[in-house]
């Protein structure tokens, strides 16, 4: 609420905390059409990177050049390991962790954003399962962060690594 | 089912004979006659609970001659031993709830009997072992065919592709990070129940991929589990004597949280930033969306504030309690959030 507030009379924040949105699919298709219309791309040729930074949420003070900075995410089954800059095993006792600020930069389709990354599902609540609602987006599931890894994917499949917008707490 | 009612309803303990039992096995089942379950000493048979337990009952169930029956021995063991395996594993990560897998499916043994079957066929039929195929057929036809959510299908291929895997057939290979599960070299029946009885009684989160955190996850939720049925045995009628009846409670709450609904957002006094319009004309996407969640906001706001008007009136009885409000009120006195 605050948050939704400080946008509406102070104007966009440098990096949105996507955890207040109802519908944050609708923020990620509103950003990348924003791009869409600024550089003249079909917003259908259009991806975005998940560039993961170091630094969290307080560390924002700036809008990116290109795309958007979000914040306010968790991860939950695995770490982000700030020197090696990529997803690790969790901490023994820590199965939740804050994420840093991702700054999602649009780029071409083409462009293979995949590679050496862990495409983790990011849902809303930590029920993760969702029912597709009439506009066919889910009603929890908002989209796939490809996030750096050196293991293979199936590891982090398998251990159940998801971006969560907010815990049970 | 009434006719059985009857018939036992008829027996007289005086002139049945004395080594007289009846012995009925029924699946779950709604017209099953009350009266003949009071009578009977019941039986409920469960599927077993552990990794261990559920590949002994695979192995249990599987005869000798069948067992040496294939044409590729060594591979059809190591194999079958794979997919018993799989098949314990992804049953077992249910009990993780939400980390496990998104929705909790009930895969049965008949997916299990059907996949060994085309193990063995496969092999019989085809000179090499069909690894590929075999993925495809056991994850995405045979289990896969309950599966419903997306995220839970790339789950099961990654799952499957660790014990359908070439490197199974090496015995040195391990179906987790942990040492002790692995797909036994080939040998008897009677040697790999030998094995199964060696694995230990708990098994680590490991065993499924998971990170020795998801135990936490678990317990969480067992925990969750008995502090909701401690609840539910509260008394909602306050003692005598003193304090305040739960209904005043209730009543103070929905006061308290009224007053501190924040106000509507005013789009008017937005920034200029914030709704500023392309060369175009035409309002920017961002402008767009923080407009609709903004419009949807004040709707919970106006929602909440009439609920909690609605609850305060039907506690002094002006209006009618509905049973959401009432739900509602038996929330506030827990201290939880309404539904």
């Amino acid at each position: 609420m605050r948050f939704v507030s400080g946008w509406l009379y102070e104007g966009d924040p440098p990096s949105y905390w996507v955890p207040a949105f109802f519908f944050p699919q609708g923020f990620m298709t509103a950003a990348l059409q924003f791009y869409s219309r600024k550089t003249a791309t079909p917003i259908d040729a259009l991806q975005f990177r998940a560039n993961v930074l170091n630094y969290y949420a307080e560390g924002a003070k700036e809008h990116p050049e290109s795309g958007v900075h979000i914040h306010g995410l968790y991860l939950q089954g695995a770490q982000w390991d700030m020197k090696k800059m990529s997803v690790e095993d969790s901490a023994p006792k820590e199965p939740i962790v804050r994420f840093p600020v991702v700054w999602l930069e649009p780029v071409p389709v083409t462009d293979n954003v995949e590679a050496g990354c862990y495409a983790c599902p990011f849902y809303k609540t930590s029920t993760r399962r969702g029912e597709l609602s009439t506009t066919g987006h889910s009603t929890n599931f908002v989209m796939y962060l490809h996030v750096p890894s050196e293991r293979p994917s199936d590891y982090w499949v398998r251990r159940g690594a998801a971006l969560l917008a907010m815990t049970d707490d | 089912m009434p006719e059985l009612e009857k018939i036992q309803e008829k027996q007289d303990e005086n002139t049945m004979h004395p080594e007289y039992r009846l012995w009925l096995t029924s699946m779950p089942s709604a017209t099953f006659p009350v009266p003949v379950l009071q009578n009977g000493i019941k039986l409920t048979n469960e599927p077993p609970r552990g990794l261990k337990a559920n590949l002994k009952r695979t192995y249990g169930d599987v005869a000798e001659e069948d067992y040496e029956a294939c044409s590729k021995p060594r591979e059809y063991k190591k194999m079958f031993f794979a997919l018993a395996y799989f098949h314990a594993a992804i049953l077992e990560r249910r009990k993780y709830g939400a980390i496990g897998w998104n929705i909790p499916y009930e895969w049965m043994t008949a997916d299990l009997e059907t996949s060994k079957r085309q193990l063995r066929m496969y092999l019989d039929e085809q000179e090499m072992v069909p690894y590929q195929a075999l993925n495809y057929l056991v994850s995405e036809t045979n289990y896969g065919g309950r599966v419903t959510d997306d995220k839970d299908v790339v789950l099961i291929k990654a799952m499957l592709r660790r014990c359908f895997c070439p490197e199974v057939m090496n015995d040195a290979y391990r179906l987790s990070k942990l040492d002790t599960y692995y797909a036994p070299p080939e040998c008897s029946l009677a040697d790999t129940k030998k094995y199964i009885e060696s694995l230990p009684l708990d098994e680590d989160p490991e065993v499924f991929g998971l990170h020795p955190n998801a135990n936490i996850a678990y317990e969480q939720r067992i925990v969750r589990d008995l502090t909701e049925t401690i609840l539910m045995m509260q008394p909602r009628v306050a003692a005598a004597g003193g304090g305040k009846t739960p209904d005043e409670l209730a009543q103070d709450m929905a006061r308290d949280i009224a007053a501190r609904l924040p106000a509507a957002l005013d789009t008017s006094r937005a920034h200029p930033t914030t709704f500023a319009m392309t060369e175009g004309g035409q309002m920017g996407s961002l402008g767009v969306f923080v407009g609709q969640e903004i419009e949807r906001f004040n709707n919970l706001l106006k929602v909440m504030k009439h609920t909690l008007d609605q609850l305060d009136k039907a506690i002094a009885g002006t209006v009618v309690m509905s049973s959401s409000l009432e739900a509602m009120a038996g929330k506030f006195l827990d201290d939880r959030v309404p539904a």
